[in-house]
């Protein structure tokens, strides 16, 4: 029985690895960016195109559908890039929500004309990552490892503009221009992703490692290091668990990365406490005084 | 007048010919469980003289389009509602506890009854007597257009019944649980399916399980609705070595179904041709 698990389940594993290889890296410009729900917004326009596709007749495997979910993705990436408001009056936040709402209730209004639209819904919700292929897995790793290569390359614009726009627009970088293709780039990720695994696992990829990775690391090198480790670790544990409780695999994942995130956070805080006791006062005083 | 489902439009359409006028809520190749109401539905409910429902819980949807439609014609318990699975032989009634843990299964039986050709006389005759009860006067007319119906389901059965013969206690193995009252009829068994709670992403135990029984037991078919996942079926079909089988999950869920007995027909030669 082990084996037959393992023969269903490890394809199924291997995008998991492949989804935290480049979730994890753009959790951090999304964290940096402070647009936690970009992510769920553009992945739920890619979900509406995938829908509208279908009311045309393309399946979600055929290039038609991929093309539609890219199209309205890259769209919305523009909206984010042009709305992103140098002063910040109003949150980009609200923004992404709209975005979000909008594009859920579309997929709800057109999938009801198409003919299995509603299991068609809840496909783009949980994703059907125990149904994919080898030949997907290996499609997406090759794309993903271009982007990668991209954003390796661009690696200083990326970073500039996600951590402190500012600065880059004071150092002169064209920051509307570069803010268009690292939202294109994600888009591109982000479309892929979705019609495997759906909004919430895209979701949970992109931001709890990333997390994970900042509450444990200083350097960018090593909260990506830990990024990486903790959402292949999880992974690991939830694909086990959904083996061995009998559990729907998507689900499992995204719980057992929230599951995850709150017994880090538990740890952390616990062993950073500082110990407080009668020996660390007169310190203390001796130290304010010394500073007078 | 309305149906439910387009089998039941098509069955009502048999019995009451040129002089009923019949609507179906659900398009041939949905998920007939559950739709989203939408306010058209309302209207054509609204306007109805007569409403059949499928009934055994299958379309409590419809519940709510008669609610919004306040249609005292049509009201469960009004002369203008019939409910085609009044005496029939319904299989798989639970006897244990029943609760929404176990996805969405059916509490009151298999609902499934409209794919199988040999509860058509009993569905028509239900028909039957709700619109002879709005049209006393049309009652021989009806009768003659069920009558003229039944024969020529008395000329298909054997043909359907031969073509699969020889395939009698085959084991399949199904999508969703809706296929029992088919394979009965035709001596086919239902080895398993791949979506064990209803409603519920199967998970990899379920399927471990499933696929191991397909390659145990050579089983060969998977029986899929257009409406099911047809991804994780092939999946399945491919790590056991079978093929999937499209079925017709009503009257013109697939090209070529138009009406009931081209259904039945559609299903029968699918199934028979997997399986030589």
């Amino acid at each position: 029985m082990a084996t037959e698990l393992l023969a269903l389940m490890w394809v199924p594993f291997l995008m998991c690895l492949v989804l935290t290889g480049i979730h994890a890296y753009l959790g951090f410009h999304v964290l940096a960016r402070e647009v936690v729900f970009v992510d769920i917004a553009l992945a739920q326009l890619a979900a509406l195109g995938a829908t509208t596709a279908f009311l045309f007749g393309f399946e979600l495997e055929t290039w038609e559908s991929y093309a539609f979910g890219l199209t309205f993705t890259i769209l919305g990436a523009a909206v984010l890039a042009l709305t992103r408001s140098r002063r910040r009056q109003v949150s980009q936040e609200a923004m992404i929500g709209v975005v979000y709402a909008v594009s859920s209730a579309g997929a709800v209004l057109l999938a009801d004309r198409s003919p299995h639209g509603a299991e068609h819904l809840r496909g783009m919700l949980v994703g059907s990552i125990l149904s994919v292929t080898g030949h997907e897995v290996l499609k997406v790793a090759v794309l993903y490892a271009a982007i990668g290569v991209l954003h390796w390359l661009c690696r200083r614009a990326f970073f500039a503009i996600s951590t402190d726009p500012s600065l880059a627009y004071r150092e002169g970088w064209r920051v509307r221009w570069w803010d268009f293709l690292f939202y294109a780039s994600f888009g591109v990720v982000v479309t892929s992703s979705v019609r495997i695994a759906g909004v919430l696992l895209v979701f949970s990829y992109l931001i709890v490692p990333a997390m994970a990775g900042i509450i444990l690391g200083r350097r960018v090198g090593t909260r990506l290091l830990i990024g990486w480790a903790f959402g292949t670790a999880v992974s690991v544990i939830a694909m086990v668990a959904s083996a061995a409780l009998d559990l729907p695999t998507g689900a499992t994942v995204v719980c057992a990365f929230g599951l995850a995130l709150l017994m880090l956070g538990t740890i952390v805080k616990v062993l950073r406490r500082p110990v407080v006791g009668p020996q660390a006062l007169p310190a203390t005083a001796e130290g304010t005084e010394a500073h007078r | 007048m309305v149906a439910t489902t387009t089998d039941l439009k098509a069955l009502t359409e048999v019995v009451g010919g040129d002089l009923v006028d019949v609507d179906a809520l659900a398009r041939g190749n949905q998920n007939p469980h559950d739709l989203e109401v939408r306010p058209s539905l309302m209207v054509k409910v609204r306007r109805a003289d007569l409403l059949v429902t499928n009934g055994l819980e299958l379309d409590q949807w419809a519940e709510v389009v008669v609610q919004g439609a306040n249609n005292p014609k049509v009201i469960p318990g009004a002369p203008g509602r019939i409910d085609a699975s009044q005496g029939l032989l319904v299989l798989e009634v639970p006897s244990g506890r029943v609760d929404r843990s176990m996805g969405d299964v059916h509490p009151v039986g298999n609902p499934h009854y409209t794919l199988d050709p040999g509860m058509a006389p009993a569905i028509t005759a239900n028909i039957l007597e709700g619109l002879a009860r709005a049209a006393p006067q049309q009652r021989p007319a009806f009768e003659k257009n069920r009558g003229d119906f039944l024969a020529r389901l008395e000329q298909a059965m054997p043909r359907w019944t031969t073509m699969l013969a020889p395939f009698k206690g085959t084991r399949v193995i199904v999508d969703h649980n809706m296929w029992v009252y088919f394979l009965l009829r035709f001596g086919l068994v239902q080895a398993g399916s791949i979506e064990e709670r209803p409603g519920i992403p199967p998970t990899p135990g379920h399927l471990t399980k499933l696929i191991a029984t397909m390659k145990d037991e050579r089983i060969r078919i998977i029986l899929c609705a257009p409406w099911s996942d047809q991804k994780l079926a092939e999946r399945v079909a491919q790590e056991a070595g079978g093929t999937i089988v499209h079925m017709a999950s009503g009257v013109g869920a697939v090209k070529g179904t138009d009406t009931y007995l081209e259904m039945v027909d559609y299903n029968v030669q699918a199934v028979a041709r997997a399986l030589r």
